[in-house]
């Protein structure tokens, strides 16, 4: 355990704590700046830590993220993250009754709390998930990786055929490179440098840093849109009371119910935190005495929104850590970042890399921490950086994708593949097809394969060997269940919507 | 009156052709693309890339029939001088972009970075002189952060 600690608190990895903190929130009080972005660009700057550092840094990224976005929420009524949406209905009037500094004090307390919440059952949870998976043989890992790829279902909400092909998409650039079970080259087209394969950073930093310049310049150009906000802040003033003792009790309840519901949500792959903000407002809106006065400028609002979405943030990493299975974007891009670092997320990295994972599952709650004390410093100014111009954003993010594409593995193919998925990321949106699903058939494309060659080669009775052992015959229960019950789910969402 | 051209096409029917089209070339262009020992061997390198994009020719299919037998409001995707514009821009940027990448090949990350964002503020039409200033003051801070701080090379200065 000393051994642990002393990995996780060293000078390094506190300054990285608190940079990556400060970037998260940063980057998530800029509407239009999202905390995929700040994961992709700063994932190659990460190349050259130590891997615990490295990966600090990018959950400081996520929850500084997280929370970032509650903070033009509340002061300027921008959402800075699609997840503080819910935080701004009652932020906002909350701000405008110059109770400003109250509303973003609960914002961070619930959002730490809710964050310590979820750390603490990602401490407890994913070793339990990962002894269970760890009897996991080649024919169970497939099942898994099917499983995971039904998740593409229910991350593709508007339009399930969108999103299969969508996640077709995914595993085909998976499958681009050399194949590992047989050693022939696939899809290279005659390039030396597709021999390698696509690494998946490249692909994000094409289809989300790239594409959100592309649009960035459109805005620019068509409306002159050189700032996202088109209100004016209201201004914390020093003379302002933060929240007091009997506020924080008349919350807490609400606080610990909505931290429980993030975690329960950020646990389910394909979820994430804007579902789990708008239960946690809804079940506090039912629950509380002031259910009423909620969308007018609610304290306990605020409290249940933000302890909601940051709950998430801890959960999300359980079916990561131990499945390999991200349960959102932001995940998504952080299983590459392990992998850049020699950590191969599933089971088996709990056995093979325990103290990095445990440090990791430490330096979490330490995060919380450095969050509180952050957002203490920061949160009467962090809004003014909602108002960076665009014109100055679209430069500054094209330098860091070009650095940071070439960074990948020091070629200069990976930065012009950048450019051939901006172009493809600009195409799917034209056409409305989802990139999640893409970058869950991405992850589980190439282990869905090479499980499924592995079972079929170790199977006396062909594909029967996946209905024939029962954490498999589980599985296929399970998937079956979830593509029935999603589908029925939308069928009558759909029906009710054409009422 | 001043009218417009307008085309207007069901986005199934785009994206039922364009994918089928797509699953229909990657099924052909296999063949040529994974060399396996032998045809018939069961499971081969082939066969999961042949799963995949059967689905996305079946996806394709069925968009295609969505897209022409799915009665009333259609969402469809606009051709006009508006969305001309709006498909022109990004790819105009991207064009920017592709040009930067090509002189970073040719002249390394500092020059053709100091090159590239002038000429994506100009684009954009900014009159700021700071706003310059800044950008390229950017160019040389990233350069010393990879290169040095957490020594990831960059393309260097061709001489």
């Amino acid at each position: 355990m000393l051994e642990i600690l002393s990995s996780v608190i060293t000078v390094e990895n506190i300054f990285i704590m608190f940079l990556g903190t400060f970037a998260g929130i940063i980057f998530g009080a800029i509407p239009g700046l999202t905390t995929v972005l700040a994961v992709v660009l700063f994932t190659p700057m990460t190349y050259g830590m130590d891997s615990i550092t490295a990966i600090l840094l990018l959950l400081g990224l996520y929850c500084g993220g997280t929370y970032g976005g509650s903070i033009t929420s509340i002061l300027i009524n921008t959402p800075g993250t699609p997840a503080a949406s819910a935080t701004a209905v009652d932020g906002y009037p909350l701000a405008k009754k110059g109770m400003a500094k109250k509303a973003l004090e609960m914002a961070l307390y619930a959002s730490v709390f809710g964050g310590i919440i979820s750390g603490i059952v990602l401490l407890i949870g994913a070793p339990a998930v990962a002894a269970m998976a760890i009897k996991f043989g080649a024919p169970e890992y497939f099942m898994l990786a099917v499983f995971g790829l039904t998740m593409i279902i229910s991350v593709s909400s508007k339009d399930i055929l969108s999103g299969v092909v969508a996640g077709c998409i995914g595993i085909f650039l998976s499958i681009v490179g050399t194949d590992v079970t047989s050693g022939v080259f696939r899809y290279t087209f005659g390039s030396i440098s597709l021999a390698s394969g696509i690494d998946m950073l490249i692909i994000m930093i094409g289809m989300f840093a790239v594409l959100e310049l592309m649009e960035k310049a459109s805005d620019i150009l068509r409306n002159r849109k050189i700032c996202e906000v088109s209100q004016e802040a209201i201004h914390v003033t020093r003379a302002e009371k933060g929240v007091n003792l009997s506020e924080l009790k008349q919350c807490l309840r609400t606080i610990v119910r909505s931290s429980f519901i993030g975690t329960g949500i950020g646990a389910l792959p394909g979820t994430g935190a804007v579902l789990a903000s708008f239960i946690s407002y809804d079940m506090a809106k039912k629950r509380s005495p002031r259910g009423d006065n909620f969308g007018k400028g609610e304290l306990e609002a605020v409290a249940a929104t933000e302890a909601g979405n940051n709950g998430v943030t801890g959960a999300t990493l359980i079916p990561m850590l131990t499945l390999g299975i991200p349960g959102d974007n932001v995940v998504a891009i952080m299983l590459g970042a392990f992998t850049i670092h020699g950590l191969t997320p599933g089971p088996n990295l709990f056995s093979n890399s325990a103290n990095v994972v445990y440090a990791l599952m430490i330096g979490f709650l330490l995060l919380q921490l450095v969050m509180l004390v952050e957002g203490k410093l920061v949160l009467r100014y962090a809004y003014k950086v909602a108002y960076i111009s665009n014109l100055l954003l679209v430069p500054i993010i094209l330098l860091f994708c070009t650095a940071g594409s070439f960074a990948v593995r020091n070629k200069m193919s990976d930065v012009w593949m950048i450019i051939i998925f901006a172009f493809v990321g600009f195409l799917l949106k034209k056409l409305q097809i989802p990139t999640l699903p893409m970058i869950l058939g991405y992850i589980l494309g190439a282990m869905a394969e090479k499980y499924f060659r592995r079972a079929l080669a170790m199977s006396t009775n062909g594909a029967l060997i996946f209905a024939t052992r029962p954490i498999c015959v589980v599985f296929l229960l399970v998937i079956v269940l979830t593509v029935v019950f999603t589908v029925r789910q939308q069928y009558k969402v759909k029906k009710t919507a054409a009422k | 009156m001043n009218q417009t051209k307008e085309i207007k096409v069901p986005l199934d029917l785009v994206k039922g052709i364009l994918i089928s089209a797509v699953s229909i070339f990657l099924i052909l262009a296999t063949p040529g693309q994974v060399n396996i020992s032998r045809e018939g061997d069961g499971i081969t390198s082939r066969t999961f890339p042949y799963m995949i994009f059967g689905i996305m020719l079946a996806c394709g299919i069925l968009f295609i029939l969505r897209g022409v037998f799915t009665k009333g409001e259609k969402q469809a995707m606009v051709f006009n001088r508006e969305t001309a514009r709006a498909w022109a821009i990004p790819v105009m940027t991207l064009l920017i972009v592709a040009g930067y990448v090509f002189l970073m090949s040719k002249f390394g990350y500092l020059v053709s970075s100091v090159v590239a964002v002038a000429a994506v503020l100009a684009f954009l039409r900014c009159k700021k002189w700071h706003y310059y200033a800044i950008c390229v003051g950017t160019v040389f801070v990233i350069y010393f952060v990879f290169t040095e701080l957490i020594q990831v090379q960059l393309p260097g200065l061709p001489f």
